[in-house]
Parts: C-alpha cells; sequence; structure tokens
C-alpha cells in the first residue's frame, strides 16, 4: 500500500498525463473512425451562442460571397416555383423531366439609373451567359424590365421606370388586365391603363404580371395600387401604382428565360400573317 | 497554430500537474470552437506534459530561479529561438499526424508540418520580439 501511495506521489503527474493522453487520443480516433460522431463539436448550446457572435462578424466580411450563393438558391427555387405555376397539377406530370418552363439566370447590376426618361440597367450578364434580347427581368420582389441589348458579357435593361417601357399586368382579385406604364414624373409612381371603371377595384390591392405574355412568369406580384380615380372622357381608372421593388436600390435580379418564347413567337407571327 | 505558446510561457515554477491540466484544457477549448475532434487536445497535452523536462534540459548554468519565466526577454533571443524551435516542432509533427492519423502520405505530410512551422514559428517570433524588454539589464 505504502509503495503504490509512493508511486502516486512520485509519478502522479504521469499518471495525469497518461489517462489525459489516452482520453484524447480515443477523442480523436473516434472522431476518425466515425465521421458523424465528434464529441467535442460546435452544436452545443454554449458554443452555438458563442460561435453565433463569431458568425456575425465572419457573415458580414463573407457577405458577396454569401449573397451570390444564397441567389443561386433563389434562383434554383425560383425555377421550382415558376414549373409549379406553369403546371399546376404536377402530379401527373414526371417532376424531373429536366424541362422547365421558365428559367432563371442570376445577374448583378452593375449600372442602374432612376433620373431620366428612359431609364437603362447594366447587369454583369451577356450572351455569353444566354441572355438574349427581349427577355424579361425580375427581382426577388418585382418587375425590373426588359432586355434591350446585349453584349457578350453585360446586357442592357430598360427598367419599367421608363416612358417606352409597357408591360402587361392583372389586377388580382378581378383577374382584370391592363397596361404598366410610365408618365415620366415620379419614378417611384407608375401608372396603369386600361382597366374598366367598373371593376371594383381599391387602394392597396396588388397587381400582378398578366402571365400570358412569354417575357414574365405569371403570378409575380409588380405593384400595389396607391391612388386611383375614375377617368371622365374614358371608361377606364386613372391609377397610380408603387412597385414593391425599389429599382434604385436593387443589387441583384433575375434573366427569365422562357424556353418556349421562340415557339410561341413564331406561332403567334404565323397566325397575325394569315 | 500559435496557442501552444501560452503554455510555453507559463512560468518555470508551475506545479507540473496545473501545466498539464491547463494545456488540457485549452486544448479542449479550442476543440469545442474549432470541431477538431480531439485533435488540439492531444497535441497540447504531450507538450503540456513534456515542457519540463525540455526546461530541465534547458536551464541556465545557475539553476531555475524562482520567478523565471521562459520568454524572450528573460533568457535571450537565442535561448527562447531553440526553445520554440523544437517545441513547435514537437507539437506539429504531432499535430499533422494526428490529424492524418495514418503514415501514408508520410512526405506529403512532413512538407504541410515544414511550411506550417514556417508560418508559425515566424508570428511566434514576430510577436515575441514585440514584447522583448531588457529586463536583464
Amino acid at each position: 500500500m505504502r509503495s503504490i501511495y509512493y508511486l502516486f506521489t512520485r509519478f502522479y503527474v504521469l499518471i495525469f498525463f497518461v489517462l489525459l493522453e489516452v482520453f484524447a487520443l480515443t477523442l480523436v480516433y473516434k472522431s476518425h473512425k466515425y465521421q458523424e460522431v465528434r464529441f467535442l463539436n460546435t452544436s452545443g448550446a454554449f458554443t452555438g451562442t458563442v460561435l453565433d457572435y463569431v458568425n456575425e462578424v465572419n457573415t458580414f466580411i463573407h457577405l458577396g460571397t454569401n449573397n451570390k450563393i444564397l441567389m443561386e438558391e433563389n434562383t434554383r427555387l425560383k425555377k421550382l416555383v415558376a414549373y409549379q405555376n406553369v403546371y399546376p397539377d404536377d402530379s401527373s406530370l414526371p417532376k424531373n423531366s429536366g424541362t422547365y418552363h421558365f428559367d432563371y439566370i442570376p445577374a448583378k447590376i452593375v449600372n442602374n439609373t432612376i433620373n431620366k426618361s428612359i431609364n437603362y440597367i447594366t447587369i454583369n450578364k451577356g450572351s455569353k451567359d444566354g441572355v438574349q434580347k427581349g427577355l424579361g427581368v425580375i427581382s426577388s420582389n418585382g418587375v425590373v424590365g426588359i432586355v434591350t441589348n446585349v453584349s457578350e458579357n453585360f446586357s442592357l435593361i430598360m427598367s419599367v421606370v421608363s416612358v417606352k417601357s409597357l408591360i402587361g399586368v392583372r389586377h388580382k382579385k378581378t383577374n382584370a388586365l391592363g397596361n404598366l406604364r410610365w408618365n415620366g414624373e415620379d419614378p417611384y409612381t407608375l401608372q396603369i391603363d386600361g382597366l374598366s371603371k367598373t371593376l371594383p377595384i381599391k387602394k392597396n390591392d396588388t397587381i400582378l404580371t398578366a402571365g400570358f405574355s412569354s417575357i414574365f412568369p405569371p403570378e409575380i406580384v409588380v405593384a400595389i395600387v396607391k391612388q386611383l380615380e375614375p377617368d371622365e372622357s374614358t371608361s377606364f381608372y386613372n391609377m397610380d401604382v408603387r412597385l414593391t421593388n425599389n429599382i434604385n436600390t436593387l443589387s441583384y435580379v433575375y434573366v427569365v428565360k422562357n424556353e418556349k418564347k421562340k415557339e410561341l413567337d413564331s406561332l403567334q407571327i404565323q397566325m397575325i400573317n394569315e | 497554430m500559435i496557442y501552444p505558446l501560452t503554455i510555453l510561457l507559463l512560468p518555470v515554477f508551475t506545479p507540473r500537474l496545473v501545466v498539464l491540466l491547463l494545456a488540457f484544457f485549452t486544448g479542449l477549448i479550442i476543440d469545442i470552437f474549432s470541431n477538431g475532434g480531439g485533435l488540439h487536445t492531444a497535441t497540447l497535452t504531450a507538450i503540456g506534459f513534456s515542457r519540463s523536462y525540455m526546461l530541465d534540459t534547458f536551464q541556465p548554468r545557475s539553476g531555475w530561479d524562482k520567478l523565471d519565466v521562459p520568454n524572450i526577454s528573460q533568457q535571450g533571443v537565442t535561448w527562447f529561438f531553440y526553445y520554440s524551435l523544437i517545441m513547435f516542432t514537437m507539437h506539429h509533427f504531432l499535430y499533422f499526424f494526428l490529424e492524418v492519423f495514418s503514415f501514408a502520405n508520410f512526405f506529403s505530410t512532413i512538407f504541410r508540418t515544414f511550411l506550417s512551422l514556417l508560418g508559425s514559428l515566424s508570428i511566434v517570433w514576430i510577436i515575441s520580439l514585440f514584447f522583448m524588454r531588457n529586463t536583464r539589464e
């Protein structure tokens, strides 16, 4: 007994070392052997909270990269949503057919104006990325414009805040169709014409994309009715709307690519010619 | 990887068990926050254990003084250079071989060890020089 006690007092550091080292090496061994079992990990409540703070700083540093990742993710999800809008009852359709109706190309705004009568937005995607003239451009919460010029790496979009712009829209409650225009005055207020005075339209009603055009996907919220009064001389409303997205502060947009646009257009041209 | 410095710079006559436990828990904390899986704990515990033997071997001719600290200001640049070099080399070798957990790709592991060692030691020496004071004079 005495000798054991003597041994312990003499070698207690060594004994402790062996114990701790065996413990640590067991952890190392387990972390190598079983991928999912990590005893020391960052999923605990305490470490989680601390790492949250660390992450906040890191997130800020990697904001650009994260934004890009999120945008790609958004693109993927939007594809899914568009797919479901086009085919409302998709239970009978093969889910992984790979042929969605609408394709989205994420792009970053390089240049943007809002103070001219025809405002152009430059994005960093061009013909190399599949952008074509005449395609629609949307943001995560509204319509942005239509592609008018395409170079190899960049494209020019005529924003909806342009007097030349004309986009087919639909009043959500009544499904009545109208045209979104801009009168060139206040860049935050656009006008809709073509909605009949007889329709029960109220302030704060939602305006969606028309949906049958081949440019924009359906069911995208475009604007909120800001002000309306029946026009004395015509049978339509004089309607002011506010866009749901702030064109001025946008930084990321999606170019909408309708895979069947060409087919649709040629069919319609054929019909007009006949 | 300059965290072994916290253990290396403890006063010479810190009880050995205290050094060992400090090393162990430092490693544990690092592991918890970096998903290390016991890697830092194992290496740093080994460093904490071997430190006292290292100090015994490298003691000055007159022996250690009660309040001595094995840092650059008290022991001088040359002494600290060798001390940190040996300890960090040991630490990095242990760390990288435990990390790959095999002797396969032996030379690539050695290569990574030396690269990392170079970076760590440069930082350690720069930091040490910042805190250097001529207490000897």
